[in-house]
């Protein structure tokens, strides 16, 4: 909201006063609270006397301050009178001041425009057709009739109108000004457009299908720069939208909608109980009144593509109460665009145009405008972007991207009525029915449903992040963690392989096709869905498909946010069953085993997860914030503890934390979180890798290996487990679990980030080279990937690039670079940046990791110092130790008898 | 000299400091203040939505403050911004929203009469005679108001609430937090005052 927080002093607010301040000022008299209530008090004493007796009784009590016993006399003397204003009712007052309003338009002038005559007059508004005076361009002016800003907003009004006046799009009408008049109505000054609504025009003109398509991307094309302007329309409908005589379109209105919504409602409420809106273009959601965001635009723009495409409106809301349109919306199914066609054809034979049409609507168009207005917001089209690439796809008759989602509508309606009654014979007629159904969708042409396929287990799926529908980014750590509540959960049925897929940018929504999904992934279904919280209500919607599109299962859920974590529990076991997995009763009890949390301590573990999961040292610090919270609200929260010690090694890991201090805090956690439950893999996990801080190798091993005997699909405790299996030796196992890891989080940074430095230490340069280039495919700029493919170079001598590489990014807090450097041969430079880097970290009173150090001087062939600082880390218990036996950096130390010591004392297993 | 000190009572509008929270929990909580706020646009909007809805049904209906208000809680009854408060503090809002929609009206008014009146209110019916002074009798009044809000803020709401928004005796001790009969003698003493003061203004 634009102009939201009130300039300071500016809204005459509730608290505000009314008028100026007024001189307090009596008789020429400052009066003072106390004197006041001097007054009053002898005002009520002497009015109690009899009237001969009340001068009397001032004159002995004001001890000679005739000023005072005047003031009490001329109370006294109104207090007898009672004809003032406030004797009387307000109802005349108000009937005299407000009475008096004349029914036309009260201003002849607004500003620097005249108004020359009426353009028409619709809902709330009356548009008229004005004249600039100083420049005699016309301009046309909507006046929102029965709307009065309260002064306090009216500026507010002005601030939001100036965004939309910098809406500048030659397909949308320009706002030129708004304000409100000096009464307080609030009126828009557009361009003034010529032109004919976009369906009239068509049907006037027998346009083609491709003419029509061409028409309707151009008006996509403007709302589409209007979202990017954060600019949502809120009432698109071909009135809206006039083509002119050149064939070019103008939308009107643009975000003015927002205003006739919230000045109309409650007169035409007044008037005939009805809403004032059309509901023939307006989404469900909007009819009910939530929440409008771009996904309210996909919707009316479907619903005028559908118009366009059949002549008529998918559904006759005409005379529906808001209510009555929601019920039939929430009841009814569009027909398809592309059988409307064939019935009005058959009608109308003599309609030359119709029979184009028969030929040109196709399935893919049924698909894209069926996509665009589905019911289900989140199975929309995510943006118009989206639609309008599928536009293009269908123009140039490639593959769209619509998945057919209404299908899965029909699917659940069909699954939902005959669920329970499924007899093992009438399973056949229904595979049938849904390969017929799926055929009519099959954009992608290559799908030939059968019913084996459509009655195969799901024996692998990818849960793809949770959508957060919500239109408030505050909201996205509710999709992050409920995404991975259920991947946890999953995850823990064995015989299921459960694929994550951690974006890399966190939002990116790269509308992929459930089957480019499944090849990219490896999987045969596909979880996808939404979260949308309000208030104290989550909106869920959860679909689970085949990896070739073919709908399995949609469901959406409306639940208090108290019921969150049942709800979680109930979307995993819903998907496992509808994967048809056989699930062992030991799983199944894990499933239904988790305790529940207070809704509060729950909320604190999801932001805590969310931040967790972005592995900054930002994002781990705020998580250790949220998950101590999280333990303070439920000091039972054994999840909240393993959260605070998977934070705790992830910042020591990172060289964010001294090991020292962190490490002592990661194993008390999760020693607290197994000893609150033992089953807890994250816990277990973390755990190990504390261990595995203290050179405790056995314990650490044991650690692991318990966690991924809980939950096999644990990505964090697999890669941890890969990465230290890798620093002692291990190659062969390291390299087994590394890679289980990156199957089941293809497309996560740090795995494959770890997965690159287990090549790293097994000296495979060229497979680490591929993992550390994947990072940067996803962001170029991702630190890991840079150092990483820096580490790659530097080993294979190639120091000019490695050193271009370090320089890009501030690593290991410029220690690399000195190590580059003395690999390089540059010794004065490695020692200067080495020097520089030392002072800036004491200065800063920061950790200086011993291992960073010593790898610089053993790069400079400086043993003693190496040595020396090898010793330090190892006391201080740098885990950068862990990589004595593997770091090519120290291959230079290695027939040191003193280094073979230390690696003695590091007790790696043999 | 009066219409100096008109304008500038206008001009000085929008650069007010805040005045006292007549409720102290409010103050100590800014985001309820700002729904407060809100609601407080809100029902100034509804109000006057209501008062020209009226008009225009029925040019001689009556135009009963505490019928609009009653009807404006029943409008906002539904919107969020009515979820903060009660209905008894609903109209302890409304009675202020009113008082500063008939102080705007009347202001228009004294504005349109001075710049040659482009609208003809006058009428030569004897009922009406003394009624177009009720516009200048109003912003005394709201000048007055203000003044008593310095000398005693309870009082002041007490008038506003009881005047404006049509809250009766026992409405107002319960907004106010005190007995009826102290509503009662602050009433009456108030009144005395201000009709002093309107008196005065005249």
């Amino acid at each position: 909201m634009i102009g939201g927080q009130p300039r300071l002093g500016s809204p005459v607010s509730f608290a505000n006063r009314i008028n100026g301040p007024g001189s307090i000022q009596l008789w020429g008299t400052a009066m003072d609270q106390a004197r006041w209530d001097k007054i009053q008090s002898l005002f009520h004493d002497a009015a109690a006397l009899p009237e001969p007796k009340r001068l009397p009784y001032l004159r002995s009590v004001c001890d000679g301050d005739e000023v005072l016993v005047s003031e009490v006399l001329a109370l006294l003397e109104e207090d007898a009178h009672g004809a003032s204003l406030l004797d009387r009712d307000v109802s005349e007052v108000a009937q005299q001041i407000l009475g008096d309003s004349t029914a036309s338009l009260p201003f002849k002038e607004f500003g620097p425009y005249c108004i020359k005559k009426r353009l028409g007059e619709g809902g709330m508004g009356v548009v008229y057709l004005a004249e600039r005076k100083d420049l005699g361009s016309l301009v046309a002016i909507k006046i929102l009739r029965d709307a009065w800003l309260s002064p306090s907003r009216r500026e507010r009004f002005a601030t939001e109108q100036r965004t939309l006046a910098q809406l500048n799009h030659p397909s949308i009408a320009r706002l030129y000004d708004a304000n409100t008049s000096p009464d307080g109505t609030p009126f828009f000054v557009m361009e003034y457009v010529e032109g004919v609504p976009l369906t009239e025009y068509c049907h006037e003109r027998q346009c083609s299908v491709e003419e029509r398509l061409r028409l309707f991307r151009a008006v996509c094309e403007a709302v589409l720069y209007a979202h990017q302007h954060g600019v949502i329309h809120r009432d698109l409908k071909p009135s809206n939208i006039l083509v002119r005589e050149d064939g070019t379109v103008r939308l009107l209105d643009f975000g003015i909608a927002k205003h006739v919504e919230s000045f109309g409602e409650s007169v035409e409420q007044t008037a005939t109980g009805l809403r004032l809106m059309t509901p023939a273009y307006a989404s469900l959601e909007q009819i009910r009144g939530e929440r409008v965001g771009i996904h309210t635009d996909v919707y009316s723009l479907g619903v005028i593509l559908y118009e366009l495409l059949c002549g008529r409106l998918p559904f006759d809301l005409s005379g529906c109460t808001p209510a009555q349109a929601e019920k039939f919306l929430t009841e009814r199914e569009a027909e398809k665009p592309s059988s409307v066609m064939w019935q009005t054809s058959a009608s109308k034979t003599s309609h030359k145009g119709m029979a184009a049409f028969r030929k040109t609507v196709s399935p893919e168009l049924d698909a894209l405008c069926l996509t665009a207005m589905h019911k289900d917001p989140a199975l929309r089209y995510h943006s118009v972007d989206a639609l309008i690439r599928d536009i293009d796809h269908y123009q140039k008759h490639e593959p769209l991207e619509a998945r057919p989602a209404t299908l899965s509508y029909r699917v659940r309606h069909f699954f939902s009525r005959h669920q329970r009654s499924i007899a093992a014979a009438f399973m056949t007629s229904l595979v049938a029915a849904m390969a017929a159904l799926a055929v009519v969708f099959a954009v992608r042409g290559k799908l030939a449903p059968h019913g084996a396929l459509l009655n195969s287990k799901i024996a692998s799926v990818a849960v793809l992040p949770l959508a957060n529908t919500s239109g408030d980014a505050g909201q996205d750590y509710l999709a992050g963690g409920m995404t991975q509540a259920l991947i946890t959960d999953l995850s823990k049925v064995r015989a299921l392989k459960v694929v994550s897929r951690t974006s890399a940018s966190g939002n990116q929504t790269k509308a992929e096709s459930p089957s480019q999904i499944g090849r990219e992934l490896n999987v045969a279904g596909i979880v996808e869905g939404s979260v949308a919280r309000s208030g104290n209500s989550v909106h869920v919607s959860l679909e689970l498909m085949r990896a070739n599109g073919t709908p399995v299962w949609a469901e959406t859920y409306d639940r208090n946010i108290e019921e969150l974590q049942s709800l979680q529990r109930e979307l995993a076991r819903q998907i496992i069953r509808e994967t048809q997995i056989t699930v062992p009763d030991s799983e199944e009890k894990q499933l239904a085993d988790s305790e529940a949390r207070t809704p509060e301590a729950h909320d604190l573990y999801l932001r805590g997860r969310y931040f967790w999961n972005q592995r900054t040292r930002e994002g781990l610090l705020k998580s250790v914030d949220y998950f101590r919270q999280a333990t303070i609200a439920d000091p039972s929260y054994s999840e909240a503890y393993a959260g605070l010690a998977d934070a705790y090694v992830e910042l020591v890991a990172f060289g964010n934390l001294v090991p020292s201090d962190g490490l002592p805090k990661a194993k008390a956690a999760a020693s607290k979180a197994i000893a609150l439950d033992d089953s807890l893999a994250e816990a277990h996990a973390a755990l190990a890798y504390s261990h595995a801080a203290e050179w405790d190798w056995v314990g650490s091993q044991k650690e692991f290996q318990r966690a991924l005997e809980l939950n096999p699909g644990y990505v964090t405790a697999l890669y941890q487990y890969a990465y230290i299996l890798s620093m002692v030796g291990d190659q062969k196992e390291s390299l087994s679990l590394a890679q289980q890891a990156l199957q089941l989080d293809p497309l996560s940074p740090v795995v494959m980030y770890r997965a690159g430095r287990v090549y790293f230490h097994a000296r495979d340069y060229g497979k680490a080279t591929s993992e550390f280039r994947r990072i940067l495919e996803l962001n170029p700029n991702d630190p890991l990937g840079i150092y990483g493919l820096a580490l790659v170079l530097r080993a294979q001598g190639k120091f000019d690039d490695a050193i271009r590489y370090v320089q890009r990014e501030n690593l290991q807090q410029g220690f690399d670079l000195a190590s580059t450097y003395a690999a390089a041969g540059q010794s004065a430079d490695a020692r200067r940046q080495l020097t520089t880097c030392v002072l800036r970290l004491q200065q800063q009173k920061r950790y200086i990791r011993p291992g960073w150090v010593a790898e610089v001087y053993a790069n400079l062939g400086d043993n003693d110092d190496a040595i020396t600082w090898l010793e330090r880390g190892y006391r201080e218990h740098d885990d950068f130790l862990a990589l004595l036996r593997v770091w090519p950096a120290f291959d230079r130390l290695r027939s040191d008898p003193r280094f073979q010591a230390l690696v003695r004392r590091m007790n790696f297993p043999s | 000299m009066r219409k100096r000190e008109e304008k500038t009572v206008t001009a000085g509008e929008n650069n007010l400091p805040p005045q006292a929270f007549d409720m102290p929990e409010e103050a100590a909580r800014p985001e309820l203040r700002r729904a407060i706020d809100d609601l407080f646009c809100a029902t100034y909007e509804e109000l006057r939505r209501l008062a020209s809805t009226v008009r225009r049904g029925d040019p001689n209906a009556t135009l009963n403050p505490t019928a609009l208000v009653n009807e404006a809680w029943i409008k906002l009854a539904k919107s969020s911004e009515l979820a903060v408060t009660s209905r008894l503090h609903f109209k302890r809002i409304a009675a202020r929203a009113m008082r500063q929609l008939l102080v705007e009206a009347a202001r228009r008014r004294n504005a349109d009469k001075r710049n040659g009146g482009s609208r003809i209110t006058v009428t030569f019916d004897g009922s009406f005679r003394e009624k177009p002074c009720d516009a200048k009798n109003l912003l005394a009044l709201n000048k007055a108001l203000d003044t008593l809000a310095d000398m005693s803020p309870r009082q002041a709401i007490m008038v506003e609430s009881r005047f404006f928004g049509g809250l009766d005796i026992p409405e107002t001790a319960a907004v106010l937090k005190v007995s009826e009969a102290t509503v009662l003698r602050d009433w009456r003493a108030a009144k005395a005052w201000l009709a002093r003061e309107l008196r005065e203004s005249n």
